[in-house]
């Protein structure tokens, strides 16, 4: 999938957080999104999920230069992890797992190959809520990188790991990234070392 | 045979629709079984008013005072229960559920969980008041007819404003709003519940029935169309 910016602007009250973003993400390629705390990366990143209107400005969703206008087939080809997301934390890991894939597939045939990828096997009983910053976000991230969808959008995502965490990171996104439009927030260089292309939003204040 | 596979198309469709809406109901009930954040709440309120009514109007309470009493609970149990039913789909697991499911499902499912909600809290406000005060409905198939359609168009009408409120942080917005159509659907119930007692003519009765399930479409296709705006950041 291609996602194209054109003039995106976008304001809060009165303080203008970019302004006139104009890119091309083209499918297939990896991307990351640099700029210090505040800058606007993750409201960029919300503006690319097309979960938030921006102030004005167009985007656009293509497959093969077909234009996808469908709103519910766009959220379904794009995949989203970010510390400011929230599961539904009332389940136990398992729940999670057999209501995320009534809806969506995952490129894991069963549970047990997603426990072995996330490495949480052992807390299958345990209420999401119940699990530190970093499991939830390792849990965030499997979901993520194992969904079926040509677009993967990543916000900060080794936030709260630790090294033996990073390493695993490093372990997806070699092994899932292929084929698919990658796109990094992210301050960490380490985290997007993987990434030829990037935008810098202070570029555009 | 281009008509039959469109027709089936629109078939596989509308079952995977009805699929996703049953996973998000479960998912309501589930969620509610374990905090039970409304019904505890309600429980109290319930009992707690019932006698305190009982202790201050024994021996008073008219078939027009039983009716309004039963309605002043449902309505106050319906705004506690439903009223931050978004808040946390709305805020937290936004970006989640976005990316799993299509608006549509989510306000369908939502709107089907609080009819059920309501309609069980309308029962047990029933059971309890017919405890308390020994009082007859004379008709108690309409009754329970009013209290299942009235539970709906309840539930239609804050399901749709709790999502706006839970979007906007305007928690005022729900009184404002609600006014228009609250005060009709109030007047139609309490026109139903006094028929089911000094039942006169059956006309009557089918013209109020009708005009009920029109006002309980009109909130319902009202909310299909101007969920997917509301669900967007």
């Amino acid at each position: 999938m291609q996602i194209q910016l054109q003039n995106i602007s976008k304001r809060y009250g009165f303080e203008w957080i970019f302004k006139n973003v104009t890119f091309d993400f083209e499918a297939k390629n990896k991307y990351a999104i640099v700029g210090p705390n505040g800058s606007g990366k993750s409201t960029l990143l919300k503006i690319i999920s097309n979960g938030l209107v921006p102030t004005s400005g167009n985007i656009s969703y293509s497959v093969e230069n077909k234009i996808i206008k469908d709103e519910h087939k766009i959220a379904q080809e794009i995949a989203y992890a970010a510390p400011y997301i929230s599961l539904t934390e009332d389940y136990t890991l398992q729940e999670l797992y057999e209501f995320h894939t009534s809806f969506k597939k995952l490129k894991v045939e069963n549970i047990d190959a997603f426990y072995e990828v996330s490495q949480l096997g052992k807390h299958k009983h345990k209420y999401v809520k119940n699990f530190s910053s970093g499991m939830k976000q390792r849990l965030k991230l499997s979901l993520a990188f194992l969904s079926e969808t040509k677009v993967l959008l990543l916000d900060e995502p080794t936030s709260n790991f630790d090294t033996k965490a990073i390493d695993w990171y490093f372990g997806l996104i070699e092994k899932y990234t292929q084929d698919r439009l990658l796109i990094i927030g992210s301050n960490q260089a380490y985290e997007y070392d993987c990434c030829p292309t990037k935008l810098d939003v202070m570029g555009y204040k | 045979m281009q008509i039959v596979s469109k027709i089936t198309y629109f078939c596989n469709y509308t079952i995977f629709v009805l699929k996703n809406i049953f996973q998000l109901v479960k998912r309501e009930i589930k969620l509610e079984w374990r905090q039970k954040t409304a019904l505890g709440s309600i429980f109290i309120y319930v009992i707690g008013t019932c006698f305190l009514i009982y202790l201050t109007l024994q021996g008073l309470i008219t078939i027009p005072v039983w009716i309004a009493l039963f309605w002043v609970l449902a309505l106050f149990t319906t705004v506690n229960a439903v009223s931050k039913s978004f808040v946390k789909d709305a805020n937290e697991q936004f970006y989640y559920l976005r990316f799993l499911v299509s608006p549509v499902e989510i306000i369908l499912s939502k709107i089907i969980y609080n009819a059920l909600l309501i309609t069980l809290l309308a029962l047990v406000i029933y059971a309890f008041m017919f405890l308390f005060f020994n009082e007859k409905i004379e008709n108690d198939g309409l009754f329970l007819c009013t209290i299942i359609l009235g539970s709906v168009g309840f539930s239609n009408l804050f399901t749709l404003l709790s999502s706006i409120t839970a979007r906007t942080q305007n928690f005022v917005l729900l009184a404002i709003l609600g006014f228009p159509i609250i005060l009709p659907l109030l007047l139609l119930i309490v026109k139903m519940s006094a028929l089911s007692n000094f039942a006169i003519q059956q006309k009557d009765i089918y013209m109020h029935l009708g005009a009920i399930s029109l006002l309980n479409l009109i909130t319902i296709i009202l909310s299909i169309v101007l969920f997917p705006y509301i669900w967007k950041d």
